[in-house]
């Protein structure tokens, strides 16, 4: 069996990189880079054993501190910059708003102390101001118009309309493969001829969408000799 | 109207608001002066620092809110269940203190700082009201900047932004010193 654990102890590259700094008690402006370097890869390859995500912002930092590695071993020239500068200005610039961040949570923390109370649900109903008017309003009165009311819900309500939608059983490609087919055999062929192997509606709409469409691709022509005579399909030139 | 009456207005609608509300609106509603209704606010909120009241009237820019004093929460926490309040997560926490510190702020400037992305972060501290889009920078792919809101006052506690802890800068001193010591 095997378990995968997300632990969230270290959230950036930054934080475990400052863990690492502190932990082993070395210079933030001398950092020790091939020890740190090879704490920080030790930490992730232990990350990964035990099947937690290694999300790719740490892995850019362990290829920035290999980088930094690798120039530290090559001489510098006098004067130049030191090539762990920026790694440390920016450690130390997250290292401030970590420590903000600290405050920020006693600050919560004690602010919590503090019961608040969610707001009211208050709703009325605006329509609740008008004032009703019972005046000279009798019983008969109320019946009648509900009598009238009941009249015009008859009148008005709809017949319950149900219909059934159906699954496609001839798709247009399908039909024009068959038409295509059968084109191919005989060059020239009336739809009434393609419609005699099954007469369903569904067919018959599949089949005349399809005529439309490779009428539109010009893949056939469709002609007819004299007024509602036969419609035939010829074979497109395309 | 007469000034007692229009404090014990104010506190009902303390009460039912609950969460922060907006001088404006309490103003609007009494239909005062935004410096009457803050100079009515300010004598309320003196009256119940007494020692026999229980709530106390807390002030975050130009909100205002009721909240029960801190002094007695050891009391009314009995009544909670543990761990029933969520407090901000530290990664939430730390994406909250760049935006305090440097707003107007773009995602691209938390991210560097905090060397891994901010998305969902950003989002979520949106969604609590503690921080808000305040624009949009007039650069390529024209980004949304981000600063935090009268909420965020409320929640830690502050008066206004200027209340913020100050910065610690002491490693940089320490920096100097170090140098300074080198050269000696």
């Amino acid at each position: 069996m095997k378990y995968i654990v997300h632990l969230n102890k270290f959230h950036g590259p930054f934080d475990l990189l400052f863990y690492l700094i502190e932990s082993s008690e070395v210079d933030i402006y001398d950092i020790p880079i091939s020890e740190i370097t090879e704490q920080y890869i030790g930490y992730l390859d232990a990350l990964q054993e035990l099947d937690m995500d290694v999300t790719s912002e740490f892995i850019l930092m362990a290829s920035t501190l290999l980088e930094i590695k690798s120039k530290m071993l090559l001489p510098r020239k006098e004067g130049s910059e030191d090539p762990r500068e920026d790694l440390v200005s920016q450690l130390l610039e997250y290292k401030i708003y970590k420590g903000v961040s600290e405050t920020l949570k006693t600050r919560e923390e004690k602010e919590m102390e503090f019961i608040e109370k969610p707001a009211e649900e208050i709703q009325y109903d605006s329509s609740l101001n008008e004032q009703l008017l019972f005046e000279e309003i009798s019983v008969y009165d109320l019946m009648y118009s509900f009598q009238e009311l009941l009249k015009n819900c008859k009148d008005t309500e709809p017949e319950e309309l149900i219909f059934e939608i159906q699954k496609d059983e001839f798709t247009i490609t399908d039909c024009m493969e068959i038409i295509n087919e059968k084109l191919g055999l005989l060059k020239k062929i009336s739809i009434r001829e393609i419609v005699s192997s099954n007469k369903s509606r569904k067919f018959i709409v599949a089949v005349f969408l399809s005529i439309l469409e490779m009428s539109k691709l010009k893949n056939l022509k469709v002609v007819q000799d004299y007024t509602f005579g036969e419609i035939y399909l010829i074979k497109g030139i395309a | 109207m007469d000034k007692n009456r229009m404090k014990s207005i104010i506190e009902s609608i303390l009460f039912a608001w609950g969460e922060p509300i907006k001088i404006g609106e309490i103003s609007k509603i009494l239909n005062i002066k935004v410096s009457m209704a803050k100079k009515i606010l300010a004598e309320m909120a003196e009256e119940y620092e007494a020692e026999n009241r229980g709530i106390v009237l807390k002030k975050a820019n130009e909100m205002y809110q009721l909240k029960t004093k801190d002094k007695n929460f050891p009391f009314i926490n009995q009544l909670f269940k543990p761990n029933s309040r969520n407090s901000l997560s530290n990664s939430a926490l730390e994406a909250l203190s760049i935006i305090a510190y440097k707003q107007p702020v773009t995602k691209i400037e938390i991210d560097q700082i905090r060397g891994i992305k901010s998305d969902y972060i950003l989002k979520s501290l949106i969604d609590k009201k503690l921080i808000a889009i305040k624009g949009k920078l007039n650069k390529p792919g024209k980004p949304s900047i981000y600063g935090t809101t009268d909420h965020f006052l409320a929640h830690f506690g502050l008066e206004s932004i200027d209340n913020l802890p100050e910065l610690s800068f002491e490693e940089n001193i320490e920096n100097v010193e170090n140098i300074m010591n080198e050269s000696e």
